[in-house]
């Protein structure tokens, strides 16, 4: 049996799902589904079964990532515009910027004549700037009538592999997991019956894997052959020796091989093409040819001898130059120049394809490639080394692997210094002195920076100086020596205006604006926006992921949360799409900080794991990341709070500068106090007062001030703190409750009334408390309550109804969800985990309580009345 | 991996039916518990069966309230703990 003829079996819940998702995109909402199992499990078949269903209702476009050493830059976005041709071929090979590659995609979509599948197969292979792709379409999905469907391995899928969080900022409300699992072992005889074999531990054997059990039982072999890579190899050793000849030089090729290519790689041996397809180990695809599976490549391509690999890969090398030296075509060639160990080439090559990726924003390719030239540089001229090593230590800082990054230009330094190129030198000792700052080595950054100074103020002034000079200014700002900072950064700004450099001018501006703010000089937010402004315009991407960076975090410590939310949101989309990984788990940082602030605790946890879950990532944003880790679980009363932030503290002083440490002791005492221990809480927090008062961030202070006035200690004169603090030390815990409350932090806003004996006012402080389920702080007020002798004390969470239109209880709400989704009260038992009964009883209460009479008019009257979401009632 | 006691109060009381229905919720909370890292080791359920004593691995609190939250259930609180038995220091 051919095992091209297998049929789909036990994928029609898939497929139905699939067309529901396509049905709801015609409607004009968009959907993503992620299909995603195991390799061999059957993604493509399943796609390729539904597309074929659809092929007369919906327009299809169908791009593959390939496993190339490093991945071809948007490579299926070319497989698209290849078989689409138009203004997208137009526009790629006219070498536009990708954000209108991207926005001609986006339109393509958005064309009302059909309805679109856009399939994107093989992700977990996808380079950067594909994964913004992805998360540009994803985030505009909705509005278009297309369906984008995302295939991937979830095995071996770590939770720092790209991918991760590239699904994770798609919007929840269009995506539809379909996770593939393997088949059943009645499916694997069903197959076996019909290929009449049999298939006795067949299904253990290949765990019900679609390609396992295909390709067993089209080997003659008897019995389960060991591995599938033997009843791989099995096959193909009983091709005819030209096919099998050109079986080989086709797996050298990730993905699929165009026909051109293959005949000019093959020679004599193409005409056993026939043959091959014949055999079924590859198939035809439109004018390519492709391995049925990449399994199978690989097993072929594994089991090669090593001289006979490098043949395959020069010959494939050869046939892909005499096509010209295209751009997009430069990841293959580095590719297939490092697999035939042709180090000139691949020297040649790759530092293009790192610039070409460069460009497109797929920094993370960029530094692989010129990882791979580095690899080769046996020999190199130290010029052209040092120009390598520094190009890659700027990839990696701009990905956030400092380390690696650091080790580059430490090299790359010793070797301007050894030819006596002291400006580049300057420029290395710049860029080593950020990434020790990101690495929380202070003295190192100090050091570095010291050095770039006395290296670069020797020569003649130029762009090098001024980033020496805005580089100090900053740390001056990062360390609260504003005044000193400022004469730094306006020898910078006039240096970089002197030369015409605006990328510099922009750095420098921001500097300044940093140390303004934090002096409180009003010019410093209007020069920020204007850093960002002429960064946007210039579209100097780092430079504006740093500008919105720091935005953010002064919005965030100065509590203006809404602006704080805003500019983050739209700071975090910019450094996400171009690949900035560094901006963006800064500002990952800064928006779970506000998040905790804010009482939006969940979505706080996300952004927190984007930084935790990467081991790789720079101590400073794992600093920055698990100072409000901690305080979510102090104040959440979950375990883990104290390590969470031993760790931040030793990292904090570490960096030794106040704006870690403030946020750090000031989560420490609030732990301490909702621990019981208040004069341990105060201790804690006396011991930054004094750097805090000296620095005059009023905020510094206040976060401070509060714990130490709570913990019995002596706390700053209240002029000195931001005005909350200031009226709470003054006694008035009113306006105190009331300008926390309008700042939107909900903690300290109920927190204020503690001290004040107030009943009404604590009561209704616990009712807040419980809501956002703050049990050590709600528990704390419950006791002084009781000390003060309330007896109606409400007894927890449950008891406190959400504020809601027809007074419906928690439980009623979610009752009612239920019912919008039409389930029986057996399944809304057997999902909220109580009887039937119990929900017949709460139908009963929601239809009183609406006044209607059946369930279907209560589910009309709650949506009428906008009180359930309809995307919320389709999630659960 | 850190184990994690979570008690949880259901205040009208807590039931999985003893068939086809249960089976497949408590088949949902485990494929819950999967996607999230999680596993549910086993629970204790008191008398009354409003509230509920459940031992957890996961990597950390965060998962176990978020997989909680997946699958509609409470959590009051939440205590990493260790195992101790007579034999301990045997």
């Amino acid at each position: 049996m051919k095992a091209a003829a297998i049929e789909l079996l036990e994928r029609d819940a898939e497929l139905r799902e699939l067309s529901g998702l396509l049905e709801s995109a015609r409607s004009g909402e968009g959907r993503v589904a992620l299909v995603y199992g195991e390799a061999g499990v059957g993604k493509t078949a399943l796609l390729t079964q539904f597309v074929r269903a659809h092929a007369q209702d919906a327009r299809l476009f169908w791009g593959a990532c390939d496993p190339l050493s490093t991945p071809r830059p948007l490579a299926p976005l070319l497989d698209i515009a290849w078989s689409q041709g138009g203004q997208l071929a137009g526009r790629i090979s006219a070498g536009a910027p990708r954000e209108a590659i991207f926005q001609a995609l986006f339109e393509e979509l958005r064309s009302p004549r059909r309805s679109a599948i856009v399939v994107i197969e093989d992700v977990h292979w996808a380079d950067e700037a594909t994964l913004d792709l992805v998360k540009f379409l994803g985030r505009r999905t909705q509005r278009t009538s297309a369906l984008l469907v995302l295939t991937w391995r979830d095995e071996g899928i770590r939770a720092d592999h790209p991918l991760r969080a590239a699904i994770g900022e798609l919007p929840g409300q269009v995506l539809a997991r379909i996770p593939l699992r393997g088949l059943s072992p009645a499916a694997v005889e069903s197959l076996g019956a019909k290929s009449h074999r049999s298939t006795e531990g067949l299904h253990a054997a290949t765990n019900g894997n679609a390609f396992f059990v295909t390709e067993v039982l089209a080997s003659d072999a008897p019995g389960v052959p060991l591995t599938v890579s033997d009843a791989v190899l099995a096959r193909a050793t009983r091709l005819p020796p030209q096919a099998r000849e050109l079986c080989e030089l086709a797996s050298v090729v990730p993905s699929r091989v165009e026909l051109p290519l293959l005949e000019a790689a093959a020679g004599p041996t193409f005409a056993a093409l026939d043959e091959l397809l014949g055999s079924g180990i590859l198939s035809l695809d439109g004018s390519a040819v492709a391995f049925r599976h990449e399994l199978a490549r690989r097993a072929i391509e594994g089991a090669l001898p090593p001289l006979r690999s490098r043949e395959l890969h020069a010959r494939v090398l050869t046939a892909l130059r005499a096509r010209g030296e295209d751009p997009a075509q430069l990841a293959r060639l580095v590719h297939h120049a490092a697999g035939a160990g042709d180090s000139a080439s691949v020297l040649r090559l790759a530092p293009s394809a790192a610039e070409h990726a460069s460009r497109l924003g797929a920094h993370r390719e960029a530094e692989a490639h010129l990882s791979m030239a580095l690899r080769h540089a046996v020999d190199l001229p130290p010029r052209r080394r040092a120009e390598l090593l520094e190009a890659r230590a700027y990839e990696c800082y701009l990905t956030d692997r400092m380390q690696e990054g650091i080790d580059s230009c430490s090299e790359a330094r010793a070797l301007w210094n050894r030819i006596g190129e002291r400006a580049r030198e300057g420029n290395c000792l710049c860029s080593l002195a950020r990434m020790a700052w990101y690495a929380t080595h202070a003295e190192e950054a100090q050091r570095y920076g010291d050095l770039a100074i006395e290296v670069l103020e020797a020569l003649p002034p130029g762009p090098e100086l001024a980033t020496a000079w805005a580089l100090r200014a900053g740390a001056y700002a990062s360390a609260d020596e504003n005044a000193a900072a400022t004469p730094f950064a306006e020898k910078a700004l006039r240096l970089a205006r002197t030369l015409g450099n605006r990328e510099i001018e922009a750095y420098a501006l921001s500097m300044l604006a940093q140390a303004q703010i934090h002096l409180g000089h009003e010019p410093g937010r209007t020069h920020m926006e204007e850093s960002l402004r002429l960064s946007l315009e210039y579209g100097f991407h780092d430079a504006a992921g740093r500008a919105y960076a720091i935005l953010g975090q002064h919005a965030v410590e100065e509590r203006r949360h809404d602006f704080a939310a805003k500019i983050l949101d739209e700071g975090i989309a910019y450094a996400a799409e171009r690949d900035l990984r560094t901006r963006a788990m800064c500002m990952y940082c800064w928006r779970s900080r506000l998040r905790v602030e804010t009482g939006r605790w969940a979505e706080a946890v996300d952004d927190a794991a984007r930084i935790l879950d990467n081991p790789g990532c720079s101590a400073l944003f794992r600093l920055a990341a698990l100072t409000p880790l901690g305080l979510l679980r102090a104040r959440r009363g979950d375990p883990g709070a104290r390590e969470a932030l031993d760790e931040a503290l030793k990292l904090a002083k570490e960096s030794g500068e106040l704006e870690r440490m403030v946020p750090v002791a000031a989560a420490r005492a609030e732990l301490l106090w909702l621990c019981g221990d208040a004069e341990g809480a105060a201790a804690e927090a006396s011991a930054v007062i004094d750097k805090a008062r000296k620095a005059q961030r009023p905020w510094f202070v206040a976060d401070l001030a509060v714990w130490i006035w709570r913990g019995g200690g002596e706390p700053p004169p209240a002029d000195e703190c931001a005005l909350p603090v200031a009226l709470q030390l003054q006694g008035n815990w009113r306006g105190a409750a009331a300008e926390f409350e309008r700042l939107g932090c909900p903690v300290q806003a109920a927190l204020a009334c503690y001290e004040s004996e107030d009943r009404e006012a604590m009561l209704a402080a616990l009712e807040a408390l419980d809501k956002l389920e703050a049990r050590p702080a709600a528990a704390r007020l419950r006791r002084r309550l009781s000390e003060l002798g309330v007896r109606a004390i409400p007894r927890g969470p449950r008891a406190a109804r959400r504020g809601h239109p027809f007074d419906l209880t928690a439980r009623e709400q979610e009752v009612l969800a239920a019912l919008s989704l039409g389930l029986s009260n057996g399944e809304i038992g057997a999902r909220l985990f109580v009887s039937p009964k119990t929900v017949d009883h709460h139908v009963s209460a929601i239809l009183t309580k609406l006044d209607v009479r059946s369930r279907g008019a209560a589910v009309a009257k709650a949506q009428s009345s906008g009180m359930l979401q309809l995307e919320e009632a389709r999630e659960k | 991996m850190p184990r994690y006691l979570v008690e949880r109060t259901f205040p009208e009381g807590f039931s999985i039916p003893i068939d086809a229905s249960g089976e497949k919720a408590c088949l949902s909370v485990v494929a819950n518990n999967g996607e999230g890292g999680v596993t549910w080791v086993q629970s204790y359920v008191s008398d009354d069966k409003r509230k509920t004593f459940c031992i957890y691995d996961g990597p950390s609190p965060e998962a176990i309230r978020r997989t909680a939250a997946r699958n509609n259930l409470p959590v009051d609180r939440i205590t990493q703990v260790r195992v101790l038995d007579p034999y301990f220091y045997r």
